[in-house]
This record gives structure tokens, C-alpha cells and sequence, in this order.
């Protein structure tokens, strides 16, 4: 969906920034919201708050929020599909083989 | 919800929140009050013992131990990319049949969101309810099927289905899912901006996804 809305939105976006914090992801804020989910996901309590403050001064409070809400919907949704065994659709195949990762064989598309 | 520092949170946030709260509380299609607060207890320990360097079962080799309830737990809870067929298995020949394993998912994932969302805003985790008395609701769909998932599911296994099996799980799911992010209505908008725009919140879920090992 990055890359959907990136494109169809005209703004500029490098997906390697996923699997590479040290990339910038072409965004505004982007290496600060790399550091704030980096910390939120991880559960991280040294780096969260000068995550949060960096997201705030770079962003503004609507953004932290968002963020911190974002990161908690997919933590629920990576839970739920990883759980009930929802499978990769075949699109997802190929932004993966562009990020470097494999797929795992027991998320394969049928 | 409330908070003492840190960001403003929205009341509609603020509400799904409460919501989720108040679902950890009362009787579920499988389990009572005092069950579903006690899955929320063993989750909030399980990520607790998981950021501070240890954990139960987080093994990928690990089996399913006892009634398959806190093994489920922990393992939704601290590594829910290790679950496989094979266990599923090992909790149906433990007695926890599928409504309840979804039923357990559901609850520990919406938990988890909302504890991520407080510990991101720096706010304190909000304290579980206590249970209500009740019996289960035993609402479970009766027209779900195995339909390319490991868990029945009302048509083809998807995102936006997943819990399908329990409609007040779907539900719930639901709510939450559009209170954080965006209903599924909303998600046709790719120029959606909630305080970050569509391609920051995207940003945002797909490193979420990376962390947890999950390629949703």
C-alpha cells in the first residue's frame, strides 16, 4: 500500500527504507518515524521517548499520534493473520523479492 | 482512556480504546469474564517478560504445553509469526477448539495494539477491568468453512475476515482497526491524511510488519 499510495498520490518514496533503517524513505519525517515505530514496536523504553520527542518537533502531536496508533493496528493485524494463517496474495510476492525477503513456504499463495 | 502527559489523544480514540478495555472484562462466544481477563494478564506478563529479555514458550521449536490457553497466549502475544499448522493441531488435542483459539487471538491482538499505542504516546498501560459475571455468548458463525486458512473463516481467508468465525471478534476487529487507522471504507483513500498522510501511515505499518516478521 506504500508504494500504491505513493504512486498514485505523486510523492516520492524509496520502499528500501522498510528493511533498511539506515535508508531514508523519501517521506517527510521519515527517519523520524522509522526511529518512533522502531522503538514503539520493540517495546523499547531507553529510545521511545527521544523517538517521540524527535517525531513531535519534526512532525507535531498528530502525527505522534498516529503513528503510535498505526503501529498498534498492525501489531494487531500481524497477530491475527500470522495466526489464523492468512496467505501472502501474489502481489505481496513480488514487492518481497524487490525487498530481499523470503516468503516463507507455509504463507505461499495457492 | 486518559492520559496525564504526553500527546492528546482524540475521544474517538480514546473510546475504541475503552472498548478493548471493556472486552477483556466481559464474557466472550467461548469464554466467561474471569477467562478473558486472565488471557489478558498472561499477554500484558508474556510482553512484559519478552521486552525484558525473557519469555515462556517464544521458542519457534517450542509445543504447546498444558490446555494450550497460555501457550496460545504467550505465543500470539511475543511470536505469533512461529505458529504453524502443526500446533494448531497440538491445541485441538489439547481441547481448545478453533472458536476459542480465535476468540483468544482476537483479544490478545486488540490488547496489544492498545498497550503499543499507550507505550508509544507515553502513556501508563490503562488497568484491566474487573471481570463480569456471565455465561459465553456462544455466538459462533455457523456458516464458516476452511477456505484457505489454518482457522474456518466466513469466505476466503483475507485481512479483513480473519476472525470471521466469531462475529463479535470480527466486529471488534473492526472497530479498533478504524479507530487507529482506517476503516475499510476509508482505506480506497490513498490521499488520506489523519495527522500523517496515506503514504506515512503505510510507511509506518509495513516497518511494523517487518519487525514482527509478518508480510501483511
Amino acid at each position: 500500500m506504500l508504494r500504491v499510495s505513493a504512486e498514485r498520490t505523486d510523492r516520492t518514496h524509496d520502499l528500501r527504507a522498510i528493511v533498511d533503517p539506515m535508508a531514508d524513505p523519501l517521506l517527510p519525517a521519515g527517519a523520524e518515524l522509522t526511529a518512533f515505530t522502531d522503538a514503539a514496536v520493540l517495546r523499547d523504553a531507553h529510545e521511545m521517548p527521544s523517538a517521540r520527542t524527535a517525531l513531535l518537533d519534526a512532525a507535531g502531536e498528530a502525527a505522534v499520534i498516529r503513528a503510535a496508533a498505526v503501529a498498534g493496528n498492525f501489531q494487531m493485524m500481524n497477530r491475527l493473520l500470522d495466526a489464523i494463517g492468512v496467505r501472502v496474495h501474489r502481489g505481496g510476492m513480488t514487492i518481497a523479492a524487490q525487498l530481499g525477503l523470503t516468503v516463507p513456504p507455509h504463507l505461499l499463495p495457492r | 482512556m486518559t492520559t496525564d502527559s504526553g500527546p492528546a489523544v482524540a475521544a474517538d480514540e480514546a473510546a475504541a480504546v475503552d472498548r478493548v478495555l471493556s472486552s477483556t472484562a466481559t464474557p466472550g462466544a467461548t469464554l466467561t469474564g474471569a477467562e478473558r481477563h486472565q488471557v489478558a494478564l498472561w499477554s500484558r506478563r508474556a510482553m512484559a517478560d519478552a521486552s525484558n529479555g525473557c519469555s515462556i514458550t517464544a521458542s519457534p521449536d517450542g509445543e504447546v504445553t498444558g490446555d494450550g490457553r497460555e501457550w496460545l497466549v504467550d505465543r500470539v502475544t511475543t511470536a505469533a509469526a512461529t505458529i504453524r499448522p502443526t500446533h494448531i493441531d497440538q491445541l485441538d488435542d489439547a481441547g481448545l477448539d478453533a472458536p476459542t483459539y480465535v476468540e483468544i487471538v482476537g483479544l490478545v491482538a486488540r490488547l496489544q495494539a492498545v498497550d503499543t499505542f499507550c507505550f508509544a504516546i507515553g502513556a501508563e498501560l490503562p488497568e484491566l477491568p474487573a471481570p463480569i459475571d456471565g455465561p459465553p455468548t456462544g455466538i459462533v458463525a455457523d456458516n464458516a468453512g476452511l477456505l484457505g486458512g489454518w482457522i474456518p473463516t466466513v469466505g476466503p481467508a483475507s485481512p479483513p475476515n480473519a476472525l470471521t468465525l466469531l462475529p463479535d471478534e470480527h466486529e471488534a476487529m473492526h472497530d479498533l482497526h478504524g479507530a487507529l487507522y482506517l476503516s475499510v471504507e476509508g482505506m480506497a483513500d490513498l490521499d488520506a491524511d489523519r495527522g500523517l498522510h496515506r503514504t506515512q501511515m503505510e510507511f509506518v505499518a509495513a516497518r511494523t510488519s517487518l519487525l514482527n516478521e509478518c508480510f501483511f
